[in-house]
């Protein structure tokens, strides 16, 4: 019975230290699924220069966060009523600091509105930015995110320490 | 189609004040008046619709026009750059919006244009049996002359075309028609829904000479159709087509039989190429035809 007990809050203060965690790998994989979106739009813009709407579908079916595929799937909504990208595109996302969504928003927003040779540029350039958080979020998931976990094991075995 | 395009403000006008199965024109200058020309005449537009006052009138402002281009480019200006860079953008059905601005140019190459300064949104219509009264003096027992349509722009030779193939359908002239619809206005690109009849085989969007050759080879045509011959290559591919022996039902600019002799590009045409030239002008309004004049530029018909 003991042993259930102390194998049970172990397991859920390591759960609570993973979810704490998850916030920092959530930010790193969106961070970094927003590179290779990022990338391979601009290729799609200069090559085959097909329509914004059926660029971000084609290129949110490859996106392994979540979170961006979210945001994707509200900007073609948003496309398809034709009115201009607002903050709406963000809701549902809750991993991003405001200078960050002020950033996607931006990108977002500024999608469509230029030649290709332009376009190209003007996703170079926040292609830059995003890098920049990128390098970040992974610095912060490195430092916290295995940090949150191993608190989590360590808590669950000192209260189970605790409570024996 | 057209209202999707337009800002909220301005489709909510024309859809509950302006009846849009008259509307042929609507002219968007940067701080200008916004003018709207229904059956040929202008207005002014207000908030309650129509108006001769220019007090009354809206002002369009920047933000409109960019608006009405990035709704018309799908958000995709990428992706409507070639046609922006002819000046225009078109949309499903024909519509096509001329655009003025700032050319960007590079090593004598237009770029695009930016800082978009006027809009000129031009609305198709379909107006049956509008050539009819030239139907028996075009068409002879060996199939159709060689027949150029000229107005001054806005006057209705792109109507003209449309109706003469919807007529040759109509009259059961089971002929081969390719038409090379350079701005997607003949046949008003994918699911239009403008008639040109049975027999027509569309190439949308490409160059008359790509066209020409195009159709040439794989659809053996026995009239080729086109719209505003505006150069000399595409004066070449009329008498590449007479070449090979297809009829050319054609269109260009021109205010009179005297203004199209003395134009370059007609010039470079041969002498008699052209059996028929039909002359349309906006004396009583777009669509009024003036005559229609033989190889000889003798008179054939008047009105």
């Amino acid at each position: 019975m003991v042993v259930i007990l102390v194998l049970c809050v172990i397991f859920c203060f390591s759960l609570l230290g993973y979810k704490l965690a998850s916030y920092y790998i959530s930010r790193k994989k969106f961070f970094s699924s927003l590179q290779i979106f990022m990338s391979s739009f601009k290729l799609d813009v200069s090559f085959s220069q097909d329509k914004l709407k059926n660029v971000i579908e084609k290129n949110s079916a490859n996106v392994s966060s979540p979170d961006l595929t979210s945001i994707c799937s509200n900007v073609c909504s948003i496309l398809d009523n034709k009115k201009p990208i607002d903050n709406s595109i963000l809701d549902n996302v809750k991993i991003l600091k405001n200078e960050e969504k002020d950033l996607i928003i931006k990108f977002f927003s500024s999608l469509g509105k230029y030649d290709s040779t332009n376009q190209a540029k003007e996703i170079d350039s926040y292609l830059a930015k995003i890098n920049e958080m990128y390098i970040n979020a992974n610095d912060e998931c490195k430092k916290y995110a295995g940090l949150f976990i191993k608190l989590g094991v360590i808590v669950g075995v000192l209260v189970c320490l605790l409570i024996i | 189609m057209l209202l999707d395009i337009l800002t909220d403000n301005l489709a909510n006008i024309f859809r509950q004040r302006v009846s849009l199965k008259d509307l042929t024109e609507i002219r968007i200058r940067r701080k200008k008046p916004i003018v709207v020309f229904v059956k040929g005449q202008p207005y002014y537009l207000s908030n309650n619709g129509l108006c001769c006052d220019i007090d009354d009138a809206l002002i369009a402002s920047q933000d409109m026009i960019n608006e009405i281009v990035y709704k018309a480019s799908d958000f995709s200006i990428y992706a409507v750059n070639e046609q922006i860079k002819q000046g225009y953008i078109m949309l499903e059905n024909g519509v096509r919006i001329g655009i003025c601005g700032n050319v960007v140019t590079e090593n004598k190459s237009i770029k695009t244009i930016v800082s978009w300064s006027s809009l000129n949104i031009r609305i198709p219509h379909q107006i049956k049996n509008f050539s009819l009264c030239c139907f028996d003096d075009i068409i002879n027992e060996n199939g159709i002359y060689n027949t150029l349509v000229i107005s001054p722009p806005g006057a209705g030779k792109t109507t003209f075309i449309r109706d003469f193939l919807y007529q040759i359908s109509n009259h059961n002239y089971c002929l081969n028609i390719s038409v090379i619809d350079e701005r997607g206005e003949i046949a008003g690109g994918d699911n239009s829904t403008l008639d040109i009849g049975n027999f027509c085989d569309v190439m949308s969007y490409s160059t008359k000479p790509d066209g020409f050759l195009k159709c040439l080879r794989s659809m053996n045509p026995n009239l080729i159709v086109t719209d505003e011959i505006g150069s000399v290559e595409d004066a070449n591919c009329l008498i590449d087509a007479m070449n090979c022996g297809v009829k050319v039902l054609a269109s260009m600019h021109a205010s009179s039989i005297e203004d199209l002799k003395s134009k370059k590009i007609f010039q470079n045409i041969p002498h008699n190429f052209f059996e028929r030239y039909i002359v349309l002008s906006k004396r009583d309004g777009p669509g009024t035809f003036e005559g229609i004049y033989n190889e000889k530029f003798a008179r054939i018909v008047k009105w």
